[in-house]
């Protein structure tokens, strides 16, 4: 599959450790990928690099091949881009703003707007000042859509939307993709990536700790086991034991993190009187945050090399 | 918060005191050019300013015991300066008032438990300590300007009481638009409607003046009226302490009945609610051919603000085209005025004076045009709008000329409904502006104004949140060069500094070639110069 962006050493660097640094990633054609990470990550300026509008301090950026500097203006006749933060139009309506966008961008069918519009209930009459900020990230999303891109670059673009607008609009990104379309996905909200990307790209200060088919994120996951004792707690067994972390006593009780097979933990158990075991699976949202805190269980690296049965 | 308001208010106070200081010193130095300095030619002066003065009564009380410097500052400095400082507390009133709201800083106070009462009177007790700082200044200034020109200071007791009705009459302004603001939903409402209520109170004030019928009127409605009925720097006159002391309780007054109103409505709202006029609900793009056509969809976006200054500068005209006859004849009789003779450029004296007069302040209106115009393009990089255009396949050069396009276009027709509005002025007062001549002084307006947008394109496109105070700084000085240098015998190299010195008289002496080659070199190379620094900057927010 030909690669439809594709970056190179991308870099911005704003100061202070702060931008983005050393980006190398491709995204098929007809592929989505969740660019996850936290406030300030590194994502936004990720988007702003790959839309032109921001200049790298090194490395490259393309999209089917064209530079996304020197060749802007081409690239975009490719892209459907829906902002992070919503532009002001002031006391223009909806219908204008729209009218507006497709003037500069030609080549709008205004029956696709329509169909947008009429899924997400948007009424264009309105004044964009009077529009809620859920109306107003659905114009964002109609101004992205409208045009039947190739590739859509979505900065966070459900911000503000109600779960059913939710909905609404990730039956669209696989209806896009579904039709050919590359989807880019910022996010910072896990189950946002898990309902509609193939693969997903994690950032951390700048840099891209990891990019893993959802599924491989998914066998990374570790548990959270509670075991209950009748009597005392064989702590240094558990503690020996291979796989098992974070290891916490009170009184009968016991707390650990354990990846992998629980065959070590039950062979140190087996001389004690258990009392009752838990096992909690923690949400693809404990496992992201692992990511991101670097005193946490897993680092990044160690993510990669984790083993996959649980 | 009282820092935090202290700081929102900051750039003002600098910017009103910086005005008020060299409208100040300039003013007193213009006395001793223009008034000489034996007591005969002051006396002339004097007697000719007074007849002149009338004329102007619509802007500037009516001048009493103008042959003293201090009965011209009177009248001069401190009767032009409740517009100025009208204007700011104007505007810093709809600031506070809604413009806080507008961006969510009030609902952040409203938050941390900060009362509608206390946030009130924080920025009104703000704003009253950034006037009496800006006051105080501007009338040192005056002073040491009055000293420089003519050797002696002006008596300090006169001063610190009309420096002291200023003050009362710009909190009066200030609450009073806090009142107002409570009936807007917006700051370009509350500006406006206060606008429309403080230019109602003060136009009043100013046709009362030579209609006796309105003076029980401006009695009842105007502070302007109080702040005008004591003169203490004029021979004679006298500080008016209940009027003084009347404005200060009213501003007190206005104050409490903001806090009421504010606590009357619902943030983000108005007191009365308007329920939006009711627009068909609609799922397809505007059929609007104009939205479709990117340079026409930037002037259709303005069409309002458009007329808006078209009237304003239209009615201005209107009004300096009418008077002319009997301002060239005052100035024919005045030996202190017969140095605009020469200024005024050759033909007819009376369409000469015409466009001496509008021409000289419609290129200021038109430099002031500019840098609204500049602003805009900068709040499109801070606000998203540039970077959702350029999410198009548009490129930067693009925008950049789309821009210059469009406000050739807004220029246009601003300049077509002002020249009207002169041509039709000057009929009033039996003067023929031949309409050739008028054309031509109307074209080249356009490259005059485009000149100021593209060193303001310049500066938007490299630095865009220091366009606008750049700009106005060097548009500022460079009319004061223009209109005072002259006056005051100035250097000519130091005029020629001035973009305004680049426009001529082409209403009577034709074109200036020169000027125009260099205002169009500097429009071209500006914008070209935009379109190159825009091509390598970064966009955003």
């Amino acid at each position: 599959m030909t690669a439809a962006i594709e970056t190179s050493g991308l870099s911005k660097d704003y100061g202070k450790h702060r931008g983005l640094f050393d980006l190398n990633l491709e995204v098929a054609e007809g592929e989505v990928l969740g660019y996850l990470g936290p406030n300030g990550a590194g994502k936004t300026t990720t988007i702003r690099l790959l839309m032109g509008l921001v200049h790298p301090s090194g490395g490259s950026a393309r999209i089917f091949g064209l530079d996304c500097q020197r060749q802007a203006v081409e690239v975009k006749r490719h892209v459907g881009y829906v902002p992070g933060e919503l532009p002001q139009f002031g006391g223009l309506r909806g219908s204008e703003i729209v009218a507006y966008m497709a003037g500069l961008r030609g080549g709008v069918d205004e029956k696709v707007v329509a169909q947008i519009c009429q899924r997400f209930s948007l009424d264009l009459g309105q004044r964009f000042r009077e529009y809620s900020r859920g109306n107003k990230q659905k114009l964002a999303i109609v101004l992205g859509f409208m045009h039947r891109p190739r590739v859509l670059i979505l900065d966070e673009p459900t911000g503000g939307l109600d779960p059913l607008n939710q909905q609404e609009f990730y039956d669209m990104c696989r209806e896009s993709r579904q039709a050919g379309a590359t989807v880019f996905l910022s996010s910072h909200i896990l189950s946002e990536v898990e309902h509609i990307s193939d693969r997903v790209g994690i950032i951390r200060d700048g840099r891209l700790v990891k990019t893993a088919k959802l599924a491989e994120l998914h066998e990374i996951r570790f548990r959270q086991v509670e075991i209950q004792f009748a009597g005392p707690v064989p702590e240094s067994a558990i503690r020996a034991a291979a796989g098992v972390d974070h290891v916490q006593v009170s009184d009968h009780t016991v707390r650990c993190i354990v990846r992998g097979t629980f065959e070590p933990l039950m062979k140190a158990l087996c001389d004690s009187q258990v009392v009752n075991v838990a096992s909690h699976e923690p949400s693809l949202e404990e496992v992201f945050l692992t990511f991101y805190r670097g005193d946490g269980p897993l680092k990044g690296d160690d993510i990669g090399s984790a083993p996959s049965k649980t | 918060m009282f820092a935090l308001s202290w700081r929102l208010q900051r750039v003002g106070l600098i910017g009103m005191t910086g005005f008020g200081v060299f409208y100040g010193l300039v003013q007193a130095a213009v006395y001793n050019s223009a008034a000489g300095s034996t007591a005969a030619s002051r006396l002339a002066f004097g007697q000719q300013m007074e007849t002149a003065g009338r004329q102007f009564s619509l802007f500037l009380p009516l001048p009493h015991g103008v042959e003293t410097i201090a009965g011209y500052i009177q009248w001069r400095v401190y009767g032009a300066l409740p517009l100025l400082f009208g204007f700011w507390a104007l505007l810093s009133a709809a600031g506070a008032s809604r413009g806080d709201e507008e961006r969510g800083l009030l609902e952040e106070w409203l938050a941390a438990g900060v009362g509608r009462t206390r946030y009130i009177v924080t920025r009104f007790l703000i704003f009253a300590l950034t006037a009496v700082i800006a006051i105080a200044l501007t009338s040192a200034a005056i002073d040491l300007g009055v000293i420089v020109a003519a050797g002696s200071s002006l008596p300090l007791g006169p001063v610190f009481e009309v420096s002291l009705a200023l003050l009362a009459l710009t909190l009066t302004v200030y609450s009073l638009t806090m009142a107002v603001a409570q009936f807007a939903a917006s700051r370009t409402g509350a500006a406006g409607l206060g606008g429309l209520v403080v230019g109602v109170v003060f136009f009043i004030n100013s046709l009362s003046r030579s209609v006796d019928s309105l003076v029980p009127v401006a009695r009842v409605v105007s502070p302007f009226y109080y702040y005008d009925i004591g003169q203490p720097l004029a021979p004679g006159g006298r500080f008016d302490v209940p009027a003084t002391l009347g404005l200060f309780v009213t501003s007190i007054v206005l104050v409490a009945l903001t806090v009421w109103l504010m606590n009357a409505r619902d943030v983000g709202s108005a007191v009365i609610r308007i329920r939006p006029r009711q627009h068909p609900a609609t799922v397809r793009p505007s059929p609007n051919p104009l939205l479709r056509l990117p340079v026409l969809a930037l002037v259709y976006e303005q069409r309002w603000g458009i007329v808006a200054w078209g009237i304003g500068c239209g009615f201005f005209a209107f009004y300096l085209a009418s008077i002319s006859r009997q301002m060239l004849d005052l100035i024919r009789g005045s030996s202190g005025f017969r140095i605009y003779l020469s200024l005024m450029g050759h033909g007819n004296p009376y369409v000469a004076l015409t466009g001496y007069l509008w021409f000289g302040i419609f290129l200021a209106l038109l430099s002031v045009f500019a840098i609204t115009q500049v602003a805009r393009w900068s709040a499109d990089d801070n606000e998203g709008r540039l970077e959702m255009v350029l999410s198009a396949p548009v490129s930067r050069t693009r925008v950049v000329l789309e821009r210059a396009a469009a406000l050739v276009l807004r220029m246009a027709g601003v300049i077509a409904i002002t020249s009207l509005a002169l041509e039709l002025g000057a009929a009033t007062a039996n003067v023929t502006i031949p309409a050739g001549s008028l054309t031509v002084a109307s074209l080249l307006l356009i490259p005059f104004g485009m000149s100021f947008a593209a060193i303001g394109a310049v500066l938007a496109s490299q630095a865009p949140r220091a366009a606008v105070a750049v700009l106005a700084t060097y548009t500022f000085v460079s009319y004061l060069l223009t209109e005072l240098g002259p006056l005051l015998k100035w250097p000519d190299w130091a005029l020629k500094l001035s973009v305004f010195s680049l426009y001529g008289t082409p209403l009577t002496s034709g074109v200036d070639w020169t000027g125009l080659w260099i205002m169009s070199a500097i429009t071209i190379g500006g914008f070209v110069v935009a379109a190159v620094l825009m091509l390598r900057r970064d966009v955003g927010r």
